[in-house]
């Protein structure tokens, strides 16, 4: 059956909990390309190097009934008062859904850059890069 | 189910600043006792006719330049209000009557005297009477409420939430610029845009239906009568636009935007006075020094 995808499929898991009021992820991909062309060579000719993966996305900073702040969670992965150690990654899991068939990308990231404000007639949210690091753990689109 | 027309409406404005006082000095030069016109350093925008103007003396002395005539008791004192009228050189003349301050006319002209020295002065607009503006022939007010979409991934249906109110709109008046009824001509709407320093606001109640007023047209219940249902709020003129035509009356249009908050008001029971003990009506001066807020004396 045909199926066009949209926002309304989307879903962003971080550490496998489903991020709530989420506006927009992207992810992007990245493979380095090592040129290979040598004297004598007619055409330009490369060999692939290091993929790097690495993207974004937007969480309104909302408290729910219960208290949970999905875009406070994430904020504190970045704003602490400690430092951050290698071994604070976040598993992440930028989904689209199709009925009960998930279309996922999982991968290893660490959260590079946050930033959120308040400004008149608008929502506050939180804006957040991530940086994957290794190989993706699970590709399913 | 009554039926309304158009002409049950009508707009009040009070005349505004932003209350900051302008200082400046009285020189003797400045005043001319013979014309009863004075000056001072200020903008020619700063000043429009029919303002309430409070003068004050920052040295706490007496505001000499004023003759005791000008003063409701007789007294000449360091600060008092009066109905100005600034003249095609940029002169001030004072008035204890609003129509007369419009025309600028010798009739209810404050007497000046002359004076030896610098007299340092604080200068502020009141904004103490509302009127009706005069000869309006239609008005439109819009109010509009601002969303900001907080749709998230997953959502089947947008979502809004509520954010701020903005409104606007326009007047359409007959042109004039003196009126003797004690209401504001649109003129003053029209200076008001050019004013400087102190900003083009005003307080306007613009009203769906007014008390008290039984029109030829639509039909109203005997406890209607006196019911008065308007929009309130401040407004900042951001457009002027005047029309002629030689066949045509002159009009002006005006349009505005609004600046905090729009309220719609209903009065639907008679309006309650407070009275002296003895059932008289506590009654506000209009000319000279006195007035019941402010810096009054006791």
């Amino acid at each position: 059956m045909a199926k066009v995808f949209t926002g309304k499929d989307g879903r962003l898991l971080l550490d496998g909990i489903e991020q709530v009021k989420v506006t927009n992820w992207s992810l992007t991909g990245n493979l380095e390309m090592l040129e290979t062309t040598s004297l004598g060579d007619n055409q330009r000719t490369y060999t692939p190097g290091v993929q790097e993966f690495s993207g974004s996305a937007t969480l309104l900073y909302y408290n729910d009934g219960a208290g949970r702040n999905d875009a406070s969670t994430v904020l504190r992965k970045v704003l602490r008062v400690d430092g951050i150690t290698e071994g604070d990654t976040v598993n992440m899991r930028l989904r689209l859904l199709e009925g009960a068939t998930n279309h996922d990308v999982r991968l290893t990231t660490y959260i590079t850059s946050v930033s959120f404000g308040a400004s008149v007639g608008d929502v506050s949210s939180a804006q957040v890069d991530f940086q994957g690091t290794g190989a993706l753990l699970e590709v399913t689109v | 189910m009554g039926i309304y027309l158009g002409n049950i409406g009508n707009i009040e404005i009070a005349r505004k600043s932003d209350g900051s006082p302008k200082e400046s000095l009285v020189n003797p030069s400045d005043v001319n006792a013979s014309r009863n016109r004075f000056s001072f350093d200020f903008d020619e925008s700063y000043l429009i006719a029919g303002d309430l103007v409070e003068f004050t003396t920052t040295d706490a002395t007496s505001l000499d330049f004023i003759s005791s005539a000008g003063w409701a008791d007789g007294i000449v004192r360091s600060s008092g209000n009066w109905y100005i009228f600034i003249d095609e050189l940029g002169g001030i003349r004072l008035y204890n009557n609003f129509d007369d301050s419009l025309e600028g006319s010798t009739a209810g002209l404050v007497p000046l005297v002359a004076i030896t020295r610098n007299i340092p002065i604080a200068v502020t607009v009141r904004d103490r009477d509302t009127r009706l503006l005069a000869s309006v022939t239609d008005y439109e007010l819009n109010t509009n409420r601002e969303t900001v979409d907080i749709t998230t991934l997953s959502d089947e249906y947008r979502q809004q939430y509520s954010s701020l109110i903005t409104g606007s709109g326009s007047i359409t008046a007959q042109w004039d610029y003196v009126d003797e009824g004690g209401r504001e001509p649109i003129h003053y709407l029209m200076q008001l845009v050019l004013r400087t320093e102190i900003g083009s606001n005003f307080h306007g109640k613009f009203y769906i239906k007014s008390a008290n007023f039984n029109p030829s047209g639509g039909t109203f219940s005997d406890t209607q009568s006196n019911d008065a249902l308007w929009w309130e709020f401040d407004a900042i003129v951001t457009n002027s636009a005047t029309s002629f035509a030689t066949t045509d009356i002159i009009v002006s249009q005006i349009d505005f935007i609004t600046t905090g908050a729009i309220r719609l008001r209903a009065l639907t029971t008679g309006g309650r006075k407070l009275l002296q003990e003895n059932g008289d009506p506590f009654i506000l001066e209009q000319g000279g020094y006195s007035l019941l807020e402010g810096n009054e004396l006791p």
